[in-house]
């Protein structure tokens, strides 16, 4: 089955919750090199607008990438384009979820345009966006 | 005006990507993605792109307070393990507004002349110094 027919507009793609955790920031700051203190210092974090610690954005974009990683193997690595907003913080304890909706199908070459992003527990909008991909398989 | 201009280069990077390092990533993410695990020789595309971002926000000193607004990402080959990848960053948008900056970095990395991802991130960080 091609993956027009597997994709079909209105599908969604596997989502996955998280809870975010001071840990998983700590965790991340070390493995990406950015320390940018908002994130994983909260006397710092009390001093600005969020008043608390926030994820990295880069952070809820791998819970995305995953997601299309999963979804699609090599073919998103290898062929995926991806365009973000980050729309609102994600605080440390919060809820985050990863979704995807397939928007667009081009029947001719296969590509699918899907709409993505992050949402907190209350279903406000962290991340949104539009993935691109021409599965091969 | 901005602290950046368009066109601002900052230094070429090289990136080691060793096992360790993307056993590391990949334990921060929470990835359980089969593409990276097991006999799997692929580093993860965020990876490099977590570490290219990370490598330029401590080479140009993003200062306090900035946030990151949008990111977009074209992705087009994978690197092995073990390899060595070279990453560069250039302004290509800086403006500013009440007291922030808005600058956008077109980033690319390659791997032995091979265009691996390529990106622009849009970051909003307190203004520099007033134009006297």
């Amino acid at each position: 089955m091609n993956a027009t027919k597997r994709w079909p507009v209105g599908a969604d793609l596997p989502s996955k919750s998280r809870t975010v955790t001071q840990e998983m920031l700590r965790n991340y700051a070390a493995a990406s090199g950015d320390h940018n203190p908002i994130h994983i210092d909260p006397d710092f974090a009390a001093t600005t607008p969020f008043e608390r610690p926030i994820a990295h954005g880069m952070l809820l974009l791998a819970y995305i990438m995953e997601m299309l990683t999963t979804t699609f193997g090599a073919d998103w690595i290898t062929s995926g384009q991806l365009k973000v907003r980050f729309r609102n913080p994600a605080f440390v304890d919060g809820s985050v979820t990863a979704w995807g909706t397939v928007k667009k199908v081009d029947s001719t070459s296969g590509s699918l345009q899907i709409a993505v992003g992050c949402r907190d527990e209350d279903g406000n909008d962290l991340v949104t966006g539009t993935a691109q991909i021409e599965p091969r398989t | 005006m901005p602290r950046f201009s368009v066109g601002y280069r900052p230094p070429a990077q090289r990136i080691h990507v060793d096992s360790e390092r993307v056993r590391q990533y990949l334990a921060a993410v929470g990835s359980e993605s089969p593409l990276y695990h097991g006999d799997s020789n692929v580093t993860p595309s965020l990876a490099i792109a977590a570490w290219v971002l990370g490598g330029l926000i401590e080479e140009i000193g993003l200062p306090s307070g900035s946030v990151h607004v949008s990111q977009e990402f074209s992705f087009m080959d994978t690197a092995p393990l073990d390899s060595t990848l070279d990453a560069t960053a250039e302004v290509v948008q800086a403006t500013s507004r009440a007291g922030m900056d808005v600058v956008v970095f077109e980033i690319n990395a390659v791997h032995e002349g091979r265009a691996i991802l390529s990106g622009r991130s849009m970051l909003l960080m307190p203004a520099g110094e007033e134009e006297e």
